[in-house]
């Protein structure tokens, strides 16, 4: 076990059992203006230079707050969107530059499920052909085997096979997300990536969908990017969890590690307002409020993209270097000069920096 | 769906009545005496008088009223025309083929128009393709269809001698003595008729389309038949064209109702004796037998196809049901 094998940064010495790597990964949209010639006055960098792999068989979990290129990467990830610069290496093989005909084929490895159950299937489709579709396009079997297949997958997702012939409508909410799991499921793909799959429903039925999608992870050796914005979803499906913030990640660790011992002062702020379901605790927990609002990723900060809102920032430091993303052993990274030194702190204890062990 | 059926003629029974008493309480408001015309340059007290009782103007409203509905659900007639005394049915069975050729062949005009521009510009929007359709959406509403009818008219059939200038032919038993008749002369006479029609229809349909597709194309569940590997041209057909078309439906419906009444315009321009030039003469004639006709089949006609609409309604979007 070596310290570059899950270094974010470097694409050399892998374990050889990444399904996905992504590196320097950006997506940038143009801000334009005029009335006739429209020019670009500037770009708003939802993400800009992410690198993570993706071992086989793992979750990798994504959080950060609403707005901070969560979506826009996992949508640039299943080549949904156009990547401004970086390489996506799914199964070894670049598919950054492929064109729309040639990632075709592809698309039967990587599935999504997408966020909001209700718009993203076709109401005037019926749930068989929604489940059915990719296997058509791709031509996977005929007519009676595809039927018995989508069938077979709507009971594998806790559906009814006679559901086959109803219309999206017709479910509910968590009902709906089965349908998507099951769509996605149906080519047997290798990775899925989940883009807030649970976050549109209930807690009984979030429940009942992330349960269910480890049980398939279980029977079908599934790989997830899952995202989302809610810690102890993500605590309770993931291997290893990446924070982002501001379209860039400041941490990457294990599950346990991120959890117990977090190193970047804005995972230790998330983690300190994580609801805990006992009254008693929840009063006497001070949780670590960051001040002000996230900023502009048209106009981000300088160097620290985290240091106008971080309470450890210093001054000539934090917003004049730019933090890489320091290894901390075991595959445990986070873009920060003044780390975390323990787990849990108050919000004062936060404040109060030593002086960093010999920095770069 | 039987339910459904007897509901909506029942409703269509109603509007009918409705739209009738309206017509001749309207008729009766109207300051001028058929008898009057009737009697042409010999008016004596007495022709007026014999012509009044002869046409039946003598009699209170209701009673008129009366007469005409029981002519019509018995007879199913439509009464003789106060002008010429023809059978008002033949005066419509005569034009309304026409004006059916021309709305229908102008309705298909501006669909084979609008579809591709619309969703072309909406595929590639503010580009040079997509600029260019909106200057001829501009050009298609603002101009008039007499005056589009007249420049068409002038240039293809005039200057370049590639149409005819004006006028129709019988696509199937032609009058004796008809200058011409056939299928293809009739397509000929129609298409500067059909291509004048349609240019409102195919421009305001360009903008709606338009603005359908691009919306559709927006949703989730667009980008989820993406994501499951699906060609954009199995995209569009499968998931866009059936969720975007269904308000052209409606309007298409609506629009083809009352096209019947707006294919005056290009019927005058073309000299089709249509429903529209034939309403148009029997108003100023004062003739309500043939004016009360063609509300009567004008009122039938939008009646039907607003009935044919919904139920398309229903085999497009099936979470409609007919109940």
């Amino acid at each position: 076990m070596s310290q570059t094998e899950t270094a974010p940064m470097t694409t050399d010495g892998r374990r050889g059992d990444e399904l996905l790597v992504v590196e320097d990964l950006q997506k940038h949209f143009p801000v334009t203006r005029g009335v006739i010639f429209q020019k670009q006055i500037a770009a708003v960098k939802a993400v800009d230079g992410v690198s993570f792999t993706v071992r086989q068989g793992e979750t990798l979990g994504v959080v950060g707050e609403s707005g901070c290129g969560k979506s826009t990467m996992a949508r640039c990830v299943m080549r949904l969107l156009e990547p401004t610069g970086g390489r996506i290496v799914f199964e070894g093989r670049d598919i950054t530059k492929l064109s729309r005909t040639d990632m075709r084929p592809l698309r039967r490895e990587m599935m999504m499920v997408f966020q909001d159950p209700y718009a993203s299937l076709n109401p005037r489709k019926r749930v068989g052909f929604i489940v059915a579709e990719a296997l058509e396009v791709h031509k996977l079997g005929t007519e009676a085997e595809t039927k018995r297949r989508v069938q077979e997958l709507l009971e594998v997702v806790g559906l009814s096979p006679e559901h086959y012939n109803r219309f999206p409508h017709e479910f509910s909410g968590g009902q709906r997300q089965r349908i998507g799991v099951a769509r996605a499921l149906a080519v047997n793909p290798k990775l899925i990536v989940c883009d807030e799959p649970v976050s549109a429903l209930d807690v009984s039925v979030q429940a009942q969908i992330l349960n269910l999608l480890k049980d398939l992870q279980r029977d079908f050796g599934l790989t997830y990017v899952f995202i989302a914005h809610d810690l102890n979803v993500v605590r309770h499906i993931s291997d290893r969890v990446m924070v982002m913030y501001l379209g860039h990640a400041v941490e990457i660790a294990t599950r346990q590690q991120l959890y117990s011992d977090p190193k970047h002062p804005y995972t230790g702020a998330l983690l300190s307002a994580v609801p805990i379901p006992d009254p008693r605790a929840g009063r006497e927990r001070q949780p670590i409020v960051l001040e002000g609002d996230v900023p502009s990723p048209i106009n981000p900060p300088n160097a620290c993209w985290f240091h106008p809102r971080c309470p450890r920032f210093r001054e000539g430091h934090c917003d004049v270097e730019t933090p890489p993303l320091r290894p901390f052993g075991d595959g445990h990274f986070a873009a920060c000069h003044y780390p975390l030194e323990r787990w849990p702190m108050t919000a004062d204890e936060m404040r109060t920096v030593r002086e960093p062990a010999a920095a770069s | 769906m039987i339910r459904y059926l007897i509901r909506r003629l029942l409703w269509a029974v109603v509007l009918f009545v409705a739209i009738t008493i309206i017509t001749y309480i309207i008729f009766f408001m109207i300051p001028t005496d058929p008898a009057r015309k009737a009697c042409g340059q010999l008016v004596t007290p007495a022709c007026v008088k014999s012509a009044r009782h002869y046409l039946g103007l003598d009699r209170p409203v209701y009673i008129q009223y009366y007469k005409f509905l029981e002519r019509l659900v018995v007879h199913q007639s439509l009464g003789r025309s106060f002008a010429n005394r023809q059978n008002i049915n033949s005066i419509i069975g005569r034009a309304a083929p026409i004006t059916a050729s021309l709305v229908f062949g102008g309705a298909v005009t501006w669909l084979l128009l609008a579809i591709p521009i619309g969703i072309l510009s909406a595929l590639r929007p503010r580009t040079l393709l997509d600029r260019s359709a909106m200057v001829f959406v501009l050009v298609g509403i603002s101009a008039h269809p007499v005056w589009i009818g007249l420049i068409f008219s002038w240039f293809f059939g005039y200057k370049l001698g590639i149409t005819p200038i004006a006028g129709y032919c019988e696509a199937f038993s032609p009058p004796q003595g008809a200058a011409c008749g056939g299928v293809v002369q009739w397509f000929y006479h129609m298409i500067l008729p059909w291509i004048t029609f349609a240019i409102l229809f195919a421009a305001l349909y360009v903008r709606m389309i338009r603005a359908n597709v691009m919306e559709t194309l927006n949703e989730d569940y667009v980008r989820t038949a993406r994501a499951k590997g699906a060609p954009e041209s199995r995209v569009m057909f499968k998931h866009v064209l059936r969720n975007a078309m269904l308000p052209v439906v409606t309007m298409l419906g609506m629009d083809i109702a009352l096209g019947l009444g707006g294919a005056v315009f290009t019927e005058s321009v073309y000299s089709l004796h249509g429903l529209g030039q034939t309403l148009v003469q029997s108003l100023s004639g004062d003739d309500l037998p043939t004016t009360q006709g063609i509300v009567v089949f004008g009122t039938l006609a939008i009646i039907v196809f607003n009935l044919i609409v919904d139920l398309l309604y229903a085999f497009i979007d099936p979470r409609i049901r007919l109940t």
